[in-house]
């Protein structure tokens, strides 16, 4: 097989389609964060909102767990153990804002701790912290008499007499966050656990917003590596939150991207080598599939601005598919043939092939799902390009090589298998088992945008559970209130009070979080500031409350001081706070936007979203929105949208059918090989309860299509014995590379790439076998019309 | 050589005893060592404090435990009954017949200062007590006086005094003088 002559022209073409994809790979970076997959929101309104989510305070948690490995018991106390120990060394890490288990904490700042205690009689959202009537004062002193006696408050006994009515312990209260734990060993645990099975629990805000991946791998890392200090024995961590779920959806893909490029190039490059046997249809074959990937990922970045990792995985698979046409102009090709010969005799349904392929993809082009439609861009880029350069350039650079299939001609073998379409008649049976599924077990469909989430349901679970536990909103309902300034939208944040705790008491919700219940408005602290007495009704009162009392004449001589101060103090505002970890926390739920100032309002455990938004409605200046059905809303939107671009790619290639076969009969057995296949593999979804994802409708109309092709190519009339068997070795070929690669991509960890996979390998096999069975015609009419 | 082994004679006798050499730190590591023999004890106590706000001081009474390792349960019984339990690094406090709380020393340095004042002379562990407090002792054996001031500014700010008096390995008083003034008297029944 060693040719005397190196074929230079083959040569430096492949070395300049190389150059071409190379420079294309290095200029143009792949996404990996599944938000440039997902829609951006139906308005202004509602991307401004998602965005602020995605980057916002939100996306900044994460929850952890730490229990015993499955069936390891670990003791509460070492489990409690391990949470401080990791509490201590990551609140000293600046990666981090907070780091909080539950730990009775006199507030880590002191400067923060001395500013609050300074205003406790503003902020303090309890009005009983101010009711210094006599009666309410005596009830007070009492409690103070009580602590000073306990063997723990002696400690503490000037903070009881400076702050008698607890407005201290009652601002902390309002910071806190509203957590649903139970409290062991000093540290929070999870409530609805067994007692042999514990877990204790963390809530960790990072520094780094949840889109920044690198960060977050960093801060993760972090997290990991300190628990792996601690020497954790049998327990182990758990991890949760939108960046925990992105990092490790967008790890996921990085690893099924790279396992794809490297196992497909090596599935067709093999499938090639042991085809042909020579290296040099590998290096002619190098040249379509350099020039349709780095075409692919242009045209994609043009449209699109970006180019995501799932597109290019997709990419490298349609690999199987774009290749089949260069192989096909190789594999038809007899050695010693001109340019033109071999493309007189397959040009035509090569280009009907690519046409209806092409049109096969107007599903995914045009779903509007941004991360899909590049998939279908990308392919049919792909496509095109390949089609053309095998039109094109491939005929010189094969006949300059003279590259032609080593095995050629005639076989018993396939002759006797052609035999098989005397009893064609017998693929009713696949058929009619296929109807017969899908009317008992009628296919199901998942219309839901997170049937396409890659991140697997108990890990869902997981979040819900300790997002209710910690009490972190899932941030898939809010609300954004827009204002003047940072106090205006304090103001009208107050203003919803009412309604949220009347939401809160039908059980719409369990609570909210915004940036008026951590630092209330300056109107608000100033009317609070009001209604504290003078010093001398003050200090009556106090007289007459600790008459029954062993209290001297000068024990509350300190409270009485600081509520008269209160009385005169400024309000505390936002920039007071510059520094301590509040300012950290109220930036993330107030900020200015384009000129305006913007605060979110995040309700806690909704069960009911539709009462909130009727609640809202008619609220100027108040946005509302609802992620979930925003998503489901816009999921049905899409399908309904491909669905239509599916019939009408469908109605096209049709067409092209019809002009291009111009022979009724011959079209019926090309459409009646699909529609076999495509029933077939239907019936084996409805067996197996596949529930059907838009992702498995815009494979199908991929797999038609690649149906349609190989039909085509079995059809065509009066082919000799010796074309028939180029044909059946071609498209046996083809069919592997697509059915191999395509079963590849069924085993990523991207659900979307998966679905794709599952869908189109076993579609593929079946477009063989039903188009060489129906397509193909049979042979003793074939050699009657040669004869 | 001589010289001074003879000037330590010299002031040993002119101070009063071979114990109370070196500001009575010998004593009080004495002292200390002899209580960390005894493996555990149950005692009665009252207790008196004396209050700055107040005008009388409040009295209680209960009763006190105390095992190896690190366990010391304080329960009042009188006039308003509390349990207090201190076991190993966790203090639980359940005042009448309210709810637990359960304080982690580690993450507590003002209680973990007071667990520490009250057990470690208990265990004999005078490495813990010479990492807050200086300690000063007089008198010997029989009956003793072992005052204990805090060495750094954190501490400083909790307490001013700790003096505890007793016989051989029993204590008798605990008297602790608080940073704001505030004293403490407990009276441990023989």
């Amino acid at each position: 097989m060693i040719r005397p002559v190196i074929p230079w022209r083959l040569a430096w073409t492949l070395v300049l389609s190389a150059i071409f994809a190379a420079i294309v790979f290095v200029a143009i970076p792949l996404r990996t964060d599944m938000t440039g997959f997902l829609p951006r929101g139906h308005d202004v309104g509602s991307r401004f909102l998602l965005r602020e989510v995605q980057s916002g305070a939100a996306g900044t948690v994460i929850m952890l767990g730490i229990e015993g490995a499955p069936h390891k018991d670990v003791p509460e106390a070492e489990l409690a153990r391990l949470s401080t120990g990791l509490r201590k060394t990551l609140s000293g890490d600046r990666r981090f804002v907070v780091v909080l288990n539950g730990a009775f904490d006199p507030v880590e700042s002191e400067a923060l701790h001395d500013v609050l205690f300074r205003h406790r009689y503003q902020l303090s959202p309890d009005n009983a912290a101010r009711d210094f009537s006599e009666a309410s004062l005596k009830t007070a002193f009492g409690a103070v008499l009580d602590n000073l006696d306990s063997a723990a408050g002696s400690a503490f006994g000037d903070t009881f007499l400076r702050d008698p009515t607890n407005a201290f312990v009652d601002t902390l209260h309002a910071l806190q966050p509203d957590v649903h734990v139970r409290m062991r060993q000093g540290v929070w645990f999870a409530p609805d656990r067994p007692g042999d099975d514990p877990r204790a629990l963390l809530l960790i805000r990072t520094r780094a917003t949840g889109m920044d991946l690198p960060r977050q791998k960093d801060a993760q890392g972090a997290i990991r590596e300190a628990f792996a200090a601690l020497h954790p024995g049998s327990a182990h961590l758990l991890m949760s939150g939108p960046a925990v779920f992105a990092l490790s959806s967008a790890t996921a893909m990085r690893h099924d991207v790279d396992t794809m490029a490297l196992f497909s190039t090596l599935i067709v490059a093999t499938i090639l080598y042991w085809r042909f046997r020579s290296l040099w249809v590998l290096a002619a074959i190098g040249v379509p599939f350099l020039l349709s990937l780095g075409v692919a990922m242009i045209v994609v970045r043009l449209v699109f601005g970006s180019v995501h990792g799932i597109a290019f995985g997709f990419g490298m698979t349609m690999l199987g598919v774009s290749l089949d046409y260069p192989v096909l102009l190789i594999g038809h090709r007899d050695r010693g043939e001109g340019p033109g010969a071999t493309l007189r005799r397959i040009g035509d349904s090569l280009r009907i092939g690519v046409a209806t392929a092409i049109l096969g993809l107007t599903g995914m082009m045009f779903c509007g799902l941004p991360g899909l439609a590049q998939l279908g861009t990308f392919a049919a880029a792909g496509l095109l390009t390949a089609a053309i350069v095998t039109l094109r350039i491939m005929p010189g650079l094969i006949v300059s090589a003279d590259l032609a299939p080593v095995v050629s001609g005639p076989s018993p073998c396939l002759r006797r298998a052609e035999t098989a379409r005397t009893w064609r008649i017998a693929c009713l049976i696949p058929v009619v088992a296929g109807l017969a599924a899908m009317a008992l077990h009628p296919l199901r469909l998942d219309t839901r945008l997170a049937a396409l989430s890659s991140i697997p349901a108990r890990r869902l679970v997981l979040d819900e559970a300790f997002r209710r536990e910690l009490g972190v909103p899932d941030a898939s309902l809010m609300m954004a209130v827009s204002g003047r300034d940072a106090q205006d939208v304090l103001r009208r944040e107050e203003a919803m009070l009412p309604v949220m705790t009347r939401l809160a008491a039908q059980g719409a919700i369990t609570g909210a979080q915004d940036a008026a219940r951590l630092l209330p408005s300056v109107a608000l602290q100033r009317g609070r500031a009001r209604t504290l007495p003078d010093a001398a009704t003050l200090k009556q009162a106090v007289t007459t409350a600790r008459e029954d009392l062993p209290f001297r004449e000068s024990a509350f001589d300190g409270f009485v001081d600081d509520v008269t101060a209160s009385r005169q103090m400024p309000p505390l505002r936002p920039e007071d706070l510059r520094g301590t970890p509040l300012a950290t926390a109220l930036s993330s739920l107030i900020f200015e936007r384009g000129g305006s100032w913007w605060g979110l309002v995040l309700p806690e455990g909704v069960s009911d979203p539709e009462a909130v938004a009727a609640a809202m409605a008619g609220r100027p200046n108040v946005l509302v929105l609802d992620l979930h059905r925003e998503m489901d809303g816009l999921s049905a939107h899409y399908m309904a949208r491909t669905l239509r671009y599916m019939a009408f790619g469908c109605l096209l290639a049709l067409g092209v059918l019809a002009a291009g076969l111009r022979d009724v009969r011959r079209a019926g057995r090309v459409l009646g090989a699909v529609g076999a296949a495509l029933v077939t593999l239907l019936g084996i979804f409805a067996l197996l309860d596949v529930r059907l994802t838009l992702v498995h409708f815009i494979a199908l109309q991929f797999v038609t299509g690649v149906s349609l092709d190989y039909a085509l190519f079995f059809a065509r009339p009066q082919l000799d014995d010796e074309e028939r068997a180029r044909t059946m070795r071609t498209l046996l070929t083809c069919n592997a590379m697509t059915a191999l690669t395509f079963g590849l991509l069924a085993l990523c960890q991207t659900v979307i790439l998966r679905h794709i996979g599952m869908t189109v390998a076993p579609g593929v096999v079946l477009a063989m076998i039903f188009g060489f069975l129906l397509a193909g015609q049979r042979i003793g009419t074939g050699r009657a019309r040669i004869s | 050589m001589k010289w001074r082994v003879l000037i330590a004679l010299c002031m040993a006798l002119h101070s009063g005893g071979v114990w109370a050499a070196d500001g009575g730190r010998d004593l009080a590591r004495a002292i200390i060592t002899q209580l960390g023999q005894v493996p555990e004890r149950t005692r009665t106590f009252h207790e008196t404090r004396e209050i700055g706000a107040l005008t009388h001081p409040l009295v209680s009474t209960g009763i006190l435990v105390f095992h190896r390792p690190a366990y010391l349960r304080k329960d009042t019984l009188a006039p308003h009954p509390e349990d207090m339990i201190m076991d190993g690094d966790t203090v639980s406090i359940r005042r009448g017949s309210g709810a637990v709380h359960v304080v982690t020393l580690s993450q507590n340095p003002a209680l973990s200062l007071l667990a520490t004042t009250l057990r470690a002379p208990l265990e004999g562990d005078r490495a813990a007590l010479e990492r807050y407090y200086a300690l000063a002792a007089s008198g010997d054996a029989r009956g003793w006086t072992l005052v204990m001031t805090p060495l750094g500014a954190d501490g400083a700010r909790v307490v001013r005094t700790v003096t505890l008096t007793g016989r051989n390995n029993v204590i008798d008083t605990l008297r602790v003088v608080q940073a704001n003034g505030d004293v403490r008297t407990l009276t441990l029944d023989p």
